[in-house]
Formats: C-alpha cells, structure tokens, sequence
C-alpha cells in the first residue's frame, strides 16, 4: 500500500509537473527526476500489458523512480505508437513496440515509419508463429498437408488475425514456396480463430506458441511447422520443424521490445539501455516473462534497431513477392 | 460425481478467511467498477494486476472473479438511476429501469435487478458443474456461419423492439450499422470513413456511442426541460424494496431471462450484451406485463439483468474448459491465470484442480455476497434521486465526461460523447428511437464479420449457407420474420389510418 | 445557429430538418463507400458491407423524408421548454473538453461543473452552488487519481 501510495504521488508530480521541468536540460546525472510513462499500445491484461507491467517493475527498482503503465490499444497498436512517436522526447515517456510496427508502414496505413520516427531501446521476447491443426485432422506432417493442398487446390482454408501480419504472412510466404492454393479467412482476434480451429471450421493456422501452447499439451491441437529461423527450444516444439527445413523460404518471427520517441539525449538513452538490459539479465524477471509462454531473447538498442533496419527491407520484399501488399492495397479502389 | 468432489474440494480452499476476504474485496471492487461509467472490468483488473503478483495464484483469481460478477452488475445500478449504461449490456436495463425510478421505484428496479442476477449466476455455475464437458463441445460446434446467421435473425428480430415504423427503425439500424463500419476495419485492416481524423482512427467505439445517445442526451434532456422536469416522487423507506406483486412477475422473467442468457453465452463474441436485448424483446412481447413496457415494466428490468449474468457465467464454461475466451470480460479473467504462468486449456481441470474447483467455488461465494452486500445498500443508492435534477445532471454530465477518458486514456472519445448526446437528443426528440441504432452498431461488425467468413468458407455459395441445418432455419426464421412485420404494417397503414406513428421512445 | 433556437421551430420544421440531415449523411457515407472494392461473393472486401449499408440507408432516408413531408402529424416534438439551456449545456461541456488537455484536471473540472450548475440552476444560492462544484471535482480528483491511481489528462 506504501508502494502504491508513493507511485500516486509521483504520478500526480509526473502530470502537473511535465510542462515545468520539461523546459529543463535533462542530463544523466539527474534523470529520472520523476515517474516514467510507459505507453503500451495494447489493452490491459493481455500478454503485452502483462509482460511491460513485469518488466516496468524491475526497471523502475533499478531507475530509483517508478514507471507508470499507460494502456492505449486501438486501431492495431497504431493508436498507442502514433501518441508514442508525438510524446516530448525526453525520456519521460517510452512504450511497448511489437512487430506489427515494422509490417504496418509497409502497407501504406500508418500515419509514421515506426521503424525511422522511433528510437530503440530493448528487444525483451521473441515468439516464432506455427502452424498447427486440429489434433483430429488427416495431416499428421506439413509434407502430408502441402501434398493434399496440392491435390485439392483452394480446400484449406487458415485462419489469419488481419490481412497482412504474421499470421498471414508465414502461410503465404509457405503457400508461394510449395507451389500450392490455400486461402485465408480473417478472424478479429486469436480467441475467435482458436475456437474455429478447434472446431474444425478452418483446417490450419498459424500464430502464437503462447496461444496454442495448452492445447498442444492437451492433445487438441498438432504443431506442424515452426516459421521461425531455428527450432525452438521449448520441449513442446522441440521437434516440429522450421518451413526452412523442409526446404521452404518462408520465415517470420514476432517480437515485443521497448523503445522512445526519436530525438532523446545521448545520456538518457544510456541511462534506460543500461536500466532494461539489467532488467533483462536479472532470473527473475526472464523467469516470469518465460512462463507467459514467449522466449524472452534479449537485444541491445543496437541490435533492436539493427533488427527493424534489416526486417524493413526483408518484409517489404515478402509482402511485395507474394502478392499481399497488393492483397491489402486491393481493399481500396 | 466426481464433479461434486472436485466442488467440495474447492469450497475448502476457497472458504478460507482470506480467500472470502479476497471475494468480497473483488466483489466490492467490480460493483464499483461497474458503476463508474466507462471503468469496467478490463480497468479494475488492470490497476490490480500490480498488486496480485505478490498474492497466491488463488487467492488473486478468486478477486478477478469477484470483479467480473461485481462489474456485470454495478453497470445496472447507474443505468437504473441516472439513465447511464456504464456497459453495453445495461443498455436495455436503462429503458425500463430509468422509467421504473423515475417512477419512484428505483428501489424495486435495484433488488430486481440484484435477484436476478445472483438466480442466473448460481444457475449457470450449476450448469458449468454438471455439464461443462458436454456444453463446451457444443460451443466448438458454431462456425462463423452459424455466428452470422444468429446475428442476422437478433438484429432482425430485435429492430422490431422499438415500437415505431418499420422505415424509421430499419434506418435507425443501417445507421447503426455506417457507424460501426468506420475506423480500422480489424479484418483487413483498411482504414474506411476515416476522413483521415485520428479520433476516428480507431472507430467508435459501441459503448461511446451508448454513453452519448442515453447517459449524456439524457442531461441534455433535462437541461432543457429545466425546472419543470419532473422531479420523482419521494420514497418511504418500505417503498424501496419490490412489493409482492413486483415480486411474482418478475420470478418468471427471471427464469426466462437466465435461460437465454446461459444460451447465448455459448456463442463466442459479445454475449451478455446480446442476451440483454433478447431477453428484452421476449419479455416486451410474452410477459405479464407487456402493457406497461417504456413505463417502467419490472420484467423489462428483471429479464435482462438475469440474462447478462448468465451468459456471463456460461461464457465460463469455455474458458474454464477450453481455455477460450468468448468475450472482453472472460479475456481479461484469463489474465489472472497468465500472470501466474498458468494459461487455462483443456487440461486445467486435471493438471490444477485445486485452482479450477477453487475458483468455481470462489464464483459461488462471489455470487451471493454480491447479493447480501449490494441488497441493504439498496436504500442508499436509491437516495441519489433525492438530489434535484438541476444539481444532480450537471454532476452525472462531468461524471460521464470523465469515466469516458478513463476507458481508454484518450481525449478524442470525449468529443465523440458530446457529438452522440447532441445526436441522440435531437433524434428522440423527432420522434425517433435509438434502441435500433444501439442494435445495428452492435450486431454490424459481427455481421459482416461472419458474412465474409461464411462467403469465404463457402466459395462464395450462399446454398451452401442455408445447407448448414442450424445455419439454415436461423436464416429462415429471420426471413419469415420480415414477411410478417411487413404484412402487418402495411394492413395497418391501409386498415385503419387513424392510428399514425407510435411515439414510443425507447 | 443560437438564433435559429431562440424561438422554437415549428414541430414539422424540425422533423424535416431532422430528416434530411440523416438522409445527408447516408448519401455522404454511399459516396465514401463507393472508395472502397466491393469484392466477389467468394472473396468479399473492405467495401462489400458499406456499399450495401449505403444504398439501403439512402433508400430508407430518402422514404423517411417523404414519410415527414406527407404526413400531417409527422409525430411529437419534444425537445424540452428552453433548448437554448441545452445548448448552453453543450457550449461548457465542449469547452471543458478543450481545455482539460490544457490547463490540468482539477481547475478545469471545477470550473465546468460550476458553469454547469449556474445554468441549470441561475443565480440563485450561489454560496451552495460553489460548494457543490468545490466539493465534487475534489471528490472525483482524489478518487480517480488518488484511489483509483489512474492517470489524468
């Protein structure tokens, strides 16, 4: 209770005191001289929001100043990433960065180019989207599915999140390299499209270790192919292979990690590096971010940046060579 | 009986001092919350997910299960006596209930509303006991088909509810329907209507528009009726519970409302909203007292609020046995699990029993302390109409204003309130009714969600479609439905002229 | 717009106005709507349900409006005594929302709530007016800020 009481005091100092200690050169020595908003681009409660309040608590113990969690979901994390690219770049306001904000500008939607308007700060997780089916299907392998596909041009049916994200963008990418027809029927959330799978109203789909993970274990659901670069170490996934393998190009990872409007002081940006990558080498906090069910992999500002540089160019050509740039420009005339 | 073991079991662990502490702080909590225009349950749990990583796994989700009851129900207390919904599904309470205070019988209204409730939560929890293996399987068993043709039939049966001509209530519904379509469309990801706004970036929202077009055009309202709005009656002490007759017509509503709302809880998607309007409009056409509806009719009030907690339970039934959840509510319960590093599947009934039991254990005290603390308080939140309307409004106007921006953090929502209370007030006062409106926004998304997975999954066949047995008589009825209101207005606009427009507002 | 209000209109006048204003909109919304690709039955798109909603929402407007022209007794208007308070009501809540990004939480919340008060109730017991206002935006302060530790704009 001390806890929070001291948080709601800071956070009124944080709000009425912004306009009059921003004009302030902020130097390392003194920052943070008061509370850290953290904008988090999703709703409260869902693994995002779970895993910055997780990681919001260890780096505000290390800050010496607490970090507040400010949940602005919308418009596909759009909403949250647009307020965070527009905040005063001071180091006061960070947010939660997931994929989705490298993929976004290359459709045309977003209002910035995340990856060039945002300045990195951690990479925190890392999950690789599988595709999996209903444990009761005919496909016990990815070879058994493509041959039937094959077969049986435009029968599959997979489920995707929204046109042109991960969960799209795997299958296709599978789809172009296999030479087969398979189409995709959007659902408005992972809850929805488990529920289709798991009743057999769609063949396949692709998405989270996180979600799938309980009903991989409780024998409702068979992992088929694992889209990431390398397999996973998780025992449940140990043994289902990478599209690589099996000698199709098709990969894509999702990540979430932290990063700041474009334009901070060379210092802060040290100070909160320096901050998250203790936070993130700490047992405890890798501890709680891997029993979420995500991989918690570590990267430096450097890294994290490198990662949006060089996943902008390889997205931008995927979305282009298999047809779903157009597939999402065709919604407009 | 395996099942009542398991029960047993979990009473142990969930009656202990703390636990029942944890339950009534929950429930407590989510009354609360639900009250707050705009707090609901997802805030709530989100300010006390700091709190709860230090607590027992149990212990934690033993509140969030209280919050989720506590909120479902708070929402009535503001709909009935300010004429608020704090959440879509007290749309509906609003009518008859806000009638039924002004009235003078706020105080009859809350009980209801409060027997209601606990009767279809104790239902439902018996049913996820007994039968959730068995229902859980059904719930698989709907496809995106059978989703739209469900919403197709509500939204064809239940534009009717309004009482006024079928031109102007199935506009008020393709409105609703416009309004829905604008924002980020979350299928394709196209931004449409936009006008390249960022208020309208991420759409408007159905609970905005519910807070515009009732909450805040009900203050415009009684602004502009000024001094001589009329004030309710003052109330007697014994007035404020229901009289014996309050009593036996709302026990039958009660019943018929749990049993739609355990239903439709099934379905995935918003279900306590939907169950809260169907039940609505059975009880405005088969109930005792269907005369009295838009005047504060009890069943108006007693049917919905049974309706919303059960499907509210009965969306337990898949989370707790499939690990899905069907609706905001349920997703947000599932965080409880998360945060402990349990993501509740198929398995969690065999892999952590004492958490599965617990927690349903823990639903059924939560149950009936939202009864025994929420019954005495009944006077006192009647009292809140003591307050003149000239006091009273000004207050509820910056009560809904800023609940509003704590929903979402966001500025822009307010305009949208203040644009949708201007809307809403000049249409009612044309003449025209906004429950449609409400319906079509609500049920729109879902429709052409469902539609365009139905074409999809059908090669674009709608034979297909129809071919689909439940899929197939869900179209018909809605089908025939519109035959028969058609045929109905059109004898009484030639029969007898003399009756013109129903001016029902609802 | 205030003056079209100082007098009341005529109750048909306001039904029609009412009623091509909706008609207004639907046609704006058909017009947007025709932006966005209609599809195939097999592989409905982004514009398949707007066009759809468009075209039945202008028909509907457009016999809506016919429906208020032709009718005698278009049905009642009631848009209180004085709608000139609830503009005024409007006027403050417009300008609260302006200003509460602005100038912080509290002094804008009591001034709004004091605005609102002095027109639904005049001039009369001033001294009551201010305490209420006074009293109630402290109150939702500390309890969404303090209690509730939620942020504030």
């Amino acid at each position: 209770m001390t806890y929070l009481a001291s948080t709601r005091r800071a956070a009124f100092s944080a709000i009425f005191g912004a306009s009059f200690f921003a004009a302030l050169p902020a130097t390392a020595q003194d920052f943070p001289q008061r509370p850290i908003r953290v904008i988090v681009p999703c709703p409260a409660g869902g693994a995002t929001d779970i895993m910055a309040r997780i990681l919001t608590k260890a780096v505000g113990a290390r800050l010496g100043k607490p970090l507040i969690i400010e949940n602005k979901p919308g418009a596909g994390t759009m909403t949250g990433l647009n307020e965070l690219v527009s905040a005063r770049p001071d180091g006061y306001t960070i947010g939660m960065v997931t994929s989705t904000m490298v993929l976004q500008p290359l459709y045309g939607s977003s209002r910035h180019e995340y990856p060039t308007a945002l300045q990195p700060i951690a990479q925190v997780t890392v999950t690789p989207p599988v595709l999996v089916t209903g444990a009761d299907t005919q496909w016990k392998t990815a070879r058994e599915l493509v041959d039937f596909a094959k077969a049986n041009p435009k029968s599959i049916k997979y489920g995707i999140t929204g046109f042109g994200n991960s969960s799209h963008i795997g299958p296709t990418q599978l789809a172009r390299a296999a030479g087969i027809e398979i189409e995709a029927v959007s659902f408005d959330g992972g809850g929805v499209l488990l529920t289709a799978l798991l009743g057999g109203h769609i063949a396949v789909s692709a998405g989270s270790t996180v979600d799938y993970k309980p009903h991989i274990e409780a024998g409702k659901l068979r992992p088929l192919l694992n889209f990431g670069p390398a397999r996973s170490e998780d025992p449940l996934y140990k043994d289902v292979p990478t599209a690589k393998e099996l000698g199709y190009d098709a990969e894509i990872v999702s990540w979430t990690g932290v990063a700041a409007p474009k334009g901070l002081p060379a210092d802060v940006i040290a100070k909160l590096n320096e901050a998250f990558k203790a936070a993130m080498a700490d047992r405890e906090v890798a501890d709680a971010l891997s029993k979420l069910g995500s991989e918690p992999v570590y990267l430096d500002a450097e890294g994290f940046g490198a990662r949006w540089a060089s996943e902008t160019v390889k997205l931008r050509q995927v979305v282009t060579e298999t047809g779903i740039l157009e597939i999402v420009k065709s919604q407009r005339q | 009986m395996t099942s009542l073991d398991g029960l047993l079991q979990g009473f142990q662990l969930a009656a202990t001092p703390t636990n029942l502490v944890a339950a009534g702080i929950g429930v407590l909590l989510g009354t609360f919350a639900g009250m707050l225009p705009g707090l609901g349950i997802s805030g709530t749990i989100a300010l006390l997910i700091p709190i709860s990583f230090g607590l027992d796994p149990l212990t934690a989700l033993v509140i969030f299960g209280g919050i989720y009851y506590g909120a479902a129900f708070g929402g009535s207390t503001t709909a009935i006596l300010l004429n608020v919904p704090g959440e879509g599904a007290s749309v509906v309470t609003c009518v008859e209930g806000y009638a039924m205070a002004r009235r003078g019988r706020a105080g009859a209204a809350l009980s209801v509303a409060a027997i209601g409730s606990f009767f279809a939560g104790i239902l439902g929890l018996a049913g996820l006991v007994l039968f959730a293996p068995t229902i859980a399987g059904w719930a698989l068993a709907f496809g995106p088909q059978e989703y739209f043709c469900v919403a197709v039939l509500a939204l064809v049966v239940l534009s009717g509810i309004s009482g006024q001509s079928m031109i102007q209530s199935s506009l008020m519904v393709v409105i609703g329907i416009m309004l829905a379509s604008i924002g980020i469309d979350p299928m394709t990801g196209v931004e449409r209507f936009t006008m390249s706004t960022d208020i309208l970036a991420d759409g408007i929202s159905f609970i905005i528009v519910v807070m515009g077009v009732y909450g805040m055009a009900e203050v415009l309202q009684t602004a502009a009726d000024g001094d001589c709005a009329v004030a309710p009656p003052r109330i007697a002490f014994r007035d404020l519970y229901p009289t014996r007759e309050e009593l036996s017509r709302s026990i039958p509503a009660i019943g018929r409302g749990s049993i739609i709302g355990l239903l439709i809880g099934l379905v995935p998607g918003p279900s306590g909203t939907i169950s809260t309007f169907l039940s609505y409009a059975v009880e405005k056409r088969f109930s005792r007292g269907r005369k009295q509806f838009g005047s504060g009719a009890i069943e108006g009030v007693a049917g919905p609020e049974a309706a919303n907690n059960g499907a509210d339970t009965s969306t337990l039934i898949p989370l707790l046995s499939l690990g899905l959840p069907f609706n905001a509510g349920a997703a947000l319960l599932l965080s409880g699990f998360l945060i402990h590093g349990i993501t509740p599947g198929p398995d969690l009934v065999n892999t952590r029993p004492d958490l599965f039991w617990g927690l349903v254990a823990s639903l059924f005290i939560g149950n009936v302390m939202l009864l025994v603390i929420n019954l005495p308080f009944v006077g006192f939140f009647a009292s809140v109409l003591r307050i003149p309307l000239g006091i009273l409004m000004p207050l509820v106007a910056v009560i809904v204003l800023s609940g509003t921006y704590f929903m979402n953090n966001n500025l822009s929502d307010l305009w949208l309130v203040i644009a949708f209370g201007l809307f809403g007030w000049l249409l009612k006062g044309t003449g025209y009714s906004v429950a449609p409106l409400i319906i079509g926004l609500f049920l729109g998304p879902l429709i052409e969600r469902g539609f365009i997975q139905s074409m999809v999954l059908a090669d674009g066949s709608l034979i297909t479609l129809m071919a689909r047995p439940f899929s197939g008589v869900m179209l018909g009825a809605a089908a025939l439905f519109i035959v028969v209101r058609g045929s109905v207005e059109i004898r009484r606009r030639f029969g007898s002229k003399s009756l013109g427009v129903g001016s029902q507002t609802l | 717009m205030n003056d079209a209000y100082r007098s009341q209109p005529s109750a048909p006048t306001m039904q029609i106005l009412v009623a091509l204003t909706l008609l207004a909109g639907c046609s704006l919304y058909l017009y947007a709507a025709m932006g966005f690709s209609f599809g195939v039955w097999s592989s409905p798109k982004a514009g398949f349900i707007p066009r759809i909603a468009g075209c039945l929402g202008v028909t509907l407007a457009a016999c809506n409006v016919a429906r208020v022209w032709w009718t005698a007794k278009p049905g009642p208007v009631d848009l209180g005594l004085s709608p000139r308070r609830a503009f005024a009501f409007l006027g403050v809540l417009v300008a609260y929302v302006a200003l509460l990004g602005k100038l912080g939480f509290l002094p804008v919340t009591f001034a709004a709530t004091l605005a609102l008060l002095l027109v639904s109730r005049g001039r009369r017991g001033l001294v009551m007016t201010l305490t209420i206002a006074g009293a109630f935006s402290v109150g939702i302060w500390l309890l969404f800020g303090s209690i509730l530790n939620l942020p504030l704009p």
